[in-house]
Formats: structure tokens, C-alpha cells, sequence
């Protein structure tokens, strides 16, 4: 028994097939070389199984066996699992850093400091005005001087406690969307693990599942420190913190064990997302979550401050006398106590209340006590020589410092703060652009590689289609022997 | 290692990034004319500017307060001197009444009548003001020293108390003196104050009672040279002032400038600094543009 006449026609149609199938996936390279979580695929030829297969007692007489062509076997993703997760890492890492970066360059901007605007000037004008006071005491304008200054100190104060309150509220609303986004991505990622498994079962490549999955898993990285294996049937089962995020039977709101609903179950509150998100290690929702404390940090030490000055300055205020106060009905303080804002209702998840100065509203001029403990006259200025004197005192509420240099550790503690935060930004940085390189080193397209291999496959093309066609001059040779 | 055009872009794009960062930190630093614009710029040196803020303006206060000082004090102090210049004519006139040459009454009237006028004089000035404030009546300075100096109403609360003012960290000199300690106080070598001593000389002018006239004059001298020595008091307070002004101002300058030299930039090492940076730049821009361009694609037929 012979083998068929038309053989090499069959093998020269395979030849064809392969070069079509090869430009194809090459056409694909190309076109998606921008796309982002695109992996360059390779397509993998191998030889036809030879023909025949096995001995039989009615195969052909041959000698040896003859190959049967080329084809396609698979198109795979080009990609390092080792490298995927070391960048992963690293993009986490940075993005935390960033995100810190950013929202400390914030807090510097709403501290306005060294600047002859800020809080600092407004305690000096305070003294000042004091001081002007001391020189002539029985003056009303320098008495009304010593009211707006203290009102323009509460108010610079209050400015900066309520931009930080706002700054601290917004940052808690973001992580408690970055963790909701965080769920979402948990979900779509188990939604593609269970197609990427059927279609594995079935000896399919599903690149472009795995593109999608690879693309969610890239972001989900940024945000937060997961770590994720993959499993012997192609899913990826990912854990955030001790939590699992996604495992074989479903995907689950973070912290929790409760599977994921769109919307969240009722118990699943903006608390318990921050809570959660207060663990985290890397990604930007740490550095946010860094962020908040530092601005609730600031807000606390502010309330010390205000706290001490108002109650000092109160005390040198009520041992004095006016020309009207007696030791039965000593002088009316300057500043209200308590006198703090409501921002724990405004911001149930993370906010307590904070201090406002506020000037006492029914202080008038005549009310400013210059005189010391007994009434001296009108010229008698020896109360506001001691408020002069309170500049320079050093308060035991505030470690020994005195007001100036509170204000001055707490914007340099920030400005520190900021500095090394900025140098960990650039080596994180300079870290992660590494990674970068070294992942797309192996998983993007370079389109020179791709039009050399087009190129070659082309000429592959071409030789087959000769081949193809000198076959069936052949033939066409054979049927002109047969008359 | 494989190169990919994907890489090349981002490799030049950080690169180009860092370029661009650096050269807007040096902008900053030309516009604003200083090297300490944010806290993070050097942590240490805020704490150490705002602190020379601080004495800054606590520095200013005091020179504010030392003129005031100053300008009370030589208010007072020309007071003072012509206080001097009444007390000598009374003086001139209880030696004439002394010397008993003028004997017959109408000529003592006379003399009594001016003694009057003279001690009207020293009235007016110890009602010397300055602004509203009585420059004598120690802290009640609203109350005119006249009316307890040489009338019958007790001295009010604060009028032999020290007008002080704060003029340098923990100095607090006193500026006034005071109506009490001019005329309500007992000179030593004398056995009444002045303002008995004006008031009883008045009368023994009128009467030309010569004993007690004697009296009155040795009196009178002493309250004098009590009244010198005040005023010598009040020179030596007014020297103490000077000195301190002087040295204030030479204290904010020193501390200006070395606020200086920590937040200010140095702008010819800024702008060479910058010129650099933008060279680099440029090199970048054009090169990586020739790089990121060709491909192979470009080359095939």
C-alpha cells in the first residue's frame, strides 16, 4: 500500500496554516503593544505526529516515517511569575510612599510655615499688642488692639484646625472607597478565575482572561500589600492581612468572612472598612491611612497648645484688676472654655472634637486687666507686664517648652517627617522603575522583534505557496502523460 | 535582557521626570529668594528661623517700649528743670523776706503775692501732661498731682507707685517720678515736705514772722536738693535707656541677619545650579527623541 498522491499537497496546506496562524498571533503583538497587562505571546510550532504512527500489519512499506508538517500547538503569555510579584511589591511600596508624600505636602501647605502669616506670627502680634498695652495702659486703642488680636489668633487657629479636619475627613471617605474598589476588583478577579479554569480544562490558552486577571491583580497591588498564590487548576486565591480576599468558593468583603453583595451587606460599615484598612502594610491605602494620623496627630498636639495658652493666659487675666473689679468679682476671661467644634458628628468614622479659641463675647476694653493684684490707677501696668512676660515661660504642659518653641518643634516634627517620607519616595521609586524594567524585559512586545519574525514568517509563506503551486504543476505534469 | 520600545519610553519619561523635578525646586528657590520655602526643605533650620521670628518680634516691642520710655523721660525731665527754676525765684524771695530789709507790710504783701504766683507755677507744673497721662502722678495718671500735692485731698491708690516698662527680657525700669516723692516727702535735713514748706512760706511772708521764715528757708533748700537729687536719679535711669536702645538695635540686626543666612538663597549658586540642570535637560529632550523614534517597521519595503 502506498501512500496518498496528494501527501505533500496536505503538508504544503500545513505549512501555510502555520504561517497564517503565526502572522495572526504576530498581528495581535502588535496591536496590543500599548495595552496595559498585555503579555506578548508566543506561539509554539511543533511537528505533525509522523506518519505511521505505530507498526501495523497493513502499513504502508516505507522506510522510516515521514513527517506530516507543522502546526500551531499553543500560544502562550510571555511572563515570569517571580518577576510579576516582585513588581507587584515594589509598585505597592511605592505607591505608599507617594500617596503619603503627597498628602504631607498638603499638611506643610495648610501650616503656612516659616511665612510672616501663620499661627506663629499670630501669637507674636498677640504679645505685641500686650507689650504696646504695657506702655500706656489707660489707651482704648490699644486696648482694642489686645481684643482683635486675640480674636485674629482664634481665627488663624481655627482656619488651620478646620482645614486639617476637612483634609482628615476627605482622606477617610477615599480609603473607604479604595477599599469598596478593593472588593470589586476581589470579585471580577474570582469571576475570571472560574472561566480561566473551565477553559483550562478544556486544553485552552486563556490569554486574554489572564491578561484581564493580571491587569486587575497590577491594581489591586497599588492599593494594598496582598499576597496571592496560584493554584494547580490556574486560579489565583488572594490574602490581604491575614483575610482571605478570594478563594475557591467565592470572593469576600475585606476583614470579613461575609462573601461579596453589590451592595455590601448592612454590617459591613464605613468602620469597619477603615478598621480593616488601618492594617494594612503597603499600597496607598497604608499611606492614606498614615496621612489621617498624622493630621489627627497635628490636630491633638493644636489642642494642647490652644488648651495651655488660653488657660494661662485666663489665669494672668482673672489675677489682675480694672478699675472696677473687686477680689469678689475679679476681671472676665479672655478666651471661652470649653469652646471646641463638632467634628466628631460630621465625621462619625474617625473624627473627635477639637478646640476653637474664641474670644469671650462680652469683653469690652474696660475689662482688659493691666493693673496687678490690688488696683495701682490707670497707669498701673503691672498685669500686662506679666502677660508680656508669659511669651517666655516655660509651660510644664508642654514639655518645658515655651509657646513659641511648641509651635516651632511641631512644624519642624512635620517638615522631618515630610523629609524622610520624600527620600523614601525616591529610592521607592528608583526600586519599582527596576522592577518595571526587569518584568517588561520579558512581557512586552518590541515591535523590532515582531516585524523580523513578520518578515521571516512571510518569506515562510511564500515558500509554501510555491511549493503549493510547483505540486500542482506536478499534477498538472501527470494528467498530461494520460492522453 | 530584552530592550522594548515600552521600556525605552518609560526609562526617558523618568528620567526626564527627575530632570523636571529638580529644575522647579531651583525655580522655587530663584522666585522666592530663599532655600527654606517648605518645613521638609530643612526641618532643623525652621525650628531655628521661627524661633529668631520670635525674637524678632519680641526685640521690636522693646525698642517701641524703650521710646516710649525715653519720651516720658525727658518730658519729665524738662519739668524737673524748670521746677528747678521756680523753686529758685521762691527761694530768692524767702531770702529777701529773711534778710528783713522790706519790713513794712505792704511790701510784704507784695513778696507774699508773688511767693503766691511762684507756687501757682510749681501747681501747674506738676499737672505737666503727657497725651492724657499726668507725667507725675506715679500709676494714677489721671488724677492731677495738684490737687493732693498742694491741695488737702489724700494722694489717690498708685500715686507714689513706678511707672515700669518691660525693655528687654526680664528689665523693667521704672520712667516717672512721682508728684509724692517730689512734695509729700520729708527731705533729709529738713522737717517738712515741700509742699508744707510752700504753703507755710506764703503765709510767713504775709506775717513776716522772721524765725519761722528761717525755718522755711533751710526747709526749702533741702527739698531742693532732694528735688536734684531725684532728677540725677532720673538722668542716670534716662543713660540706662540709651545704652539699651543703642544695644537693641544692634541685637535686631545681628539676629536679621542671621535669619538671612539661614532661609535665603545663595542666587549666583542657584542660577549656575539651574543652568546645568537645563542643559541636561535639552541633552535629554533631543537625544531621547532621536532614540524613541525608528523602528524596523520603518525600513521595510
Amino acid at each position: 500500500m502506498n501512500i496518498s498522491t496528494f501527501y505533500g499537497l496536505n503538508v504544503g496546506v500545513s505549512a501555510l496554516e502555520t504561517a497564517q496562524q503565526v502572522e495572526d498571533v504576530i498581528s495581535n503583538n502588535i496591536a496590543n503593544a500599548n495595552t496595559p497587562g498585555y503579555a506578548q505571546e508566543t506561539p509554539t510550532l511543533e511537528e505533525y505526529t509522523p506518519f505511521p504512527t505505530v507498526p501495523a500489519h497493513d502499513a504502508p512499506i516505507l522506510n522510516g516515517q515521514m513527517g506530516q508538517g507543522s502546526q500551531v500547538s499553543s500560544v502562550h503569555r510571555d511572563t515570569s511569575a517571580f518577576l510579576d510579584m516582585q513588581d507587584r511589591v515594589n509598585q505597592g511600596t511605592y505607591q505608599m510612599y507617594s500617596t503619603h508624600q503627597q498628602n504631607l505636602t498638603q499638611i506643610e501647605g495648610i501650616l503656612n510655615e516659616p511665612s510672616s502669616q501663620s499661627m506663629q506670627n499670630a501669637m507674636d502680634q498677640f504679645f505685641a499688642s500686650w507689650q504696646t498695652l504695657s506702655t500706656d495702659p489707660s489707651n482704648t486703642a490699644a486696648r482694642q488692639s489686645v481684643i482683635a488680636q486675640a480674636q485674629q489668633m482664634g481665627q488663624t487657629f481655627q482656619t488651620i484646625t478646620n482645614e486639617l479636619e476637612t483634609l482628615q475627613s476627605n482622606l477617610t471617605n477615599v480609603v473607604t472607597g479604595q477599599i469598596g474598589q478593593l472588593n470589586t476588583d476581589a470579585n471580577q478577579v474570582y469571576q475570571l478565575n472560574t472561566q480561566i479554569v473551565r477553559v483550562l480544562q478544556q486544553g485552552q490558552q486563556p490569554n486574554q482572561l489572564m491578561d484581564q486577571r493580571s491587569q486587575i491583580l497590577d491594581q489591586m497591588a497599588q492599593m494594598a500589600n496582598i499576597s496571592y498564590t496560584q493554584q494547580s487548576n490556574g486560579a489565583d486565591y488572594i490574602t490581604l492581612a491575614g483575610s482571605t480576599l478570594v478563594d475557591g468558593s467565592n470572593s469576600y468583603l475585606a476583614g470579613t468572612t461575609t462573601p461579596y453583595t453589590s451592595p455590601p451587606a448592612a454590617s459591613y460599615t464605613a468602620q469597619t472598612a477603615y478598621t480593616f484598612a488601618s492594617t494594612l502594610k503597603s499600597g496607598s491605602i497604608a499611606g492614606n491611612v498614615q496621612s489621617v494620623n498624622d493630621a489627627n496627630t497635628m490636630l491633638n498636639n493644636l489642642d494642647t497648645f490652644l488648651n495651655t495658652f488660653e488657660n494661662a493666659v485666663n489665669a494672668i487675666q482673672t489675677s489682675g484688676s480694672t478699675a472696677t473689679s473687686s477680689a469678689a468679682s475679679p476681671p472676665p476671661p479672655i478666651f471661652s472654655v470649653p469652646s471646641s467644634d463638632t467634628f466628631a458628628s460630621t465625621d462619625p468614622v474617625n473624627g473627635s472634637n477639637h478646640l476653637i479659641l474664641t474670644v469671650n463675647p462680652s469683653l469690652t476694653t474696660s475689662e482688659i486687666a493691666t493693673g496687678g493684684a490690688t488696683w495701682g490707677g490707670p497707669g498701673d501696668n503691672s498685669n500686662a507686664l506679666n502677660m508680656v512676660a508669659l511669651q517666655n515661660q516655660q509651660q510644664s504642659s508642654l514639655q518645658g517648652a515655651t509657646f513659641d518653641q511648641n509651635i516651632a518643634s511641631l512644624v519642624s516634627g512635620i517638615g522631618v517627617e515630610t523629609a524622610s517620607v520624600n527620600t523614601s519616595v525616591t529610592t521607592a521609586q528608583a526600586l519599582s522603575q527596576q522592577s518595571c524594567t526587569l518584568r517588561q524585559a520579558v512581557s512586552s512586545v518590541d515591535v523590532n522583534e515582531q516585524a523580523a519574525m513578520m518578515v521571516q514568517y512571510q518569506n515562510s509563506y511564500s515558500a509554501a505557496a510555491k511549493f503549493v503551486s510547483v505540486f500542482d504543476q506536478m499534477m498538472q505534469t501527470l494528467m498530461t502523460i494520460v492522453p | 535582557m530584552r530592550i522594548t520600545q515600552s521600556m525605552m519610553t518609560q526609562d526617558f519619561l523618568y528620567n526626564i521626570t527627575n530632570d523636571n523635578s529638580r529644575m522647579a525646586n531651583l525655580e522655587n528657590q530663584l522666585s522666592t529668594g530663599k532655600t527654606l520655602n517648605e518645613p521638609s526643605d530643612n526641618p532643623l533650620a525652621v525650628s531655628q528661623d521661627m524661633s529668631i521670628n520670635a525674637t524678632l518680634s519680641e526685640t521690636t516691642g522693646y525698642q517701641n517700649a524703650i521710646s516710649q520710655g525715653l519720651t516720658w523721660m525727658n518730658n519729665t525731665s524738662s519739668a524737673l528743670s524748670n521746677l528747678n527754676s521756680a523753686l529758685q525765684q521762691i527761694q530768692e524771695l524767702t531770702l529777701n523776706g529773711v534778710n528783713g530789709t522790706n519790713q513794712d507790710p505792704a511790701a510784704l504783701n507784695a513778696l507774699s503775692a508773688t511767693a503766691q504766683q511762684m507756687v501757682g507755677d510749681v501747681s501747674q507744673i506738676m499737672d505737666s501732661q503727657q497725651g492724657t497721662r499726668y507725667l507725675f502722678g506715679g500709676t494714677a495718671t489721671q488724677t492731677a498731682p495738684s490737687s493732693y500735692v498742694l491741695g488737702s485731698t489724700p494722694p489717690p491708690t498708685g500715686a507714689s507707685s513706678n511707672l515700669s516698662l518691660l525693655v528687654a527680657a526680664g528689665i523693667e525700669i521704672p520712667v516717672n517720678v512721682t508728684a509724692t516723692s517730689l512734695m509729700l516727702t520729708i527731705p533729709t535735713g529738713g522737717t517738712a515736705d515741700l509742699s508744707q514748706t510752700l504753703t507755710s512760706i506764703v503765709a510767713d511772708l504775709k506775717s513776716g514772722n522772721q524765725g519761722n521764715l528761717s525755718t522755711d528757708l533751710q526747709n526749702l533748700n533741702a527739698g531742693m536738693s532732694q528735688v536734684t537729687g531725684l532728677e540725677a536719679d532720673l538722668g542716670s535711669r534716662e543713660v540706662r535707656m540709651n545704652a539699651l536702645n543703642s544695644q537693641m538695635s544692634q541685637y535686631s540686626n545681628l539676629v536679621t541677619n542671621e535669619k538671612g543666612v539661614i532661609e535665603d538663597a545663595n542666587m549666583a549658586q542657584v542660577i549656575t545650579q539651574f543652568n546645568t540642570d537645563q542643559t541636561v535637560y535639552q541633552a535629554a529632550l533631543k537625544l531621547g527623541s532621536q532614540v524613541l523614534l525608528p523602528t524596523l517597521v520603518s525600513y521595510l519595503p
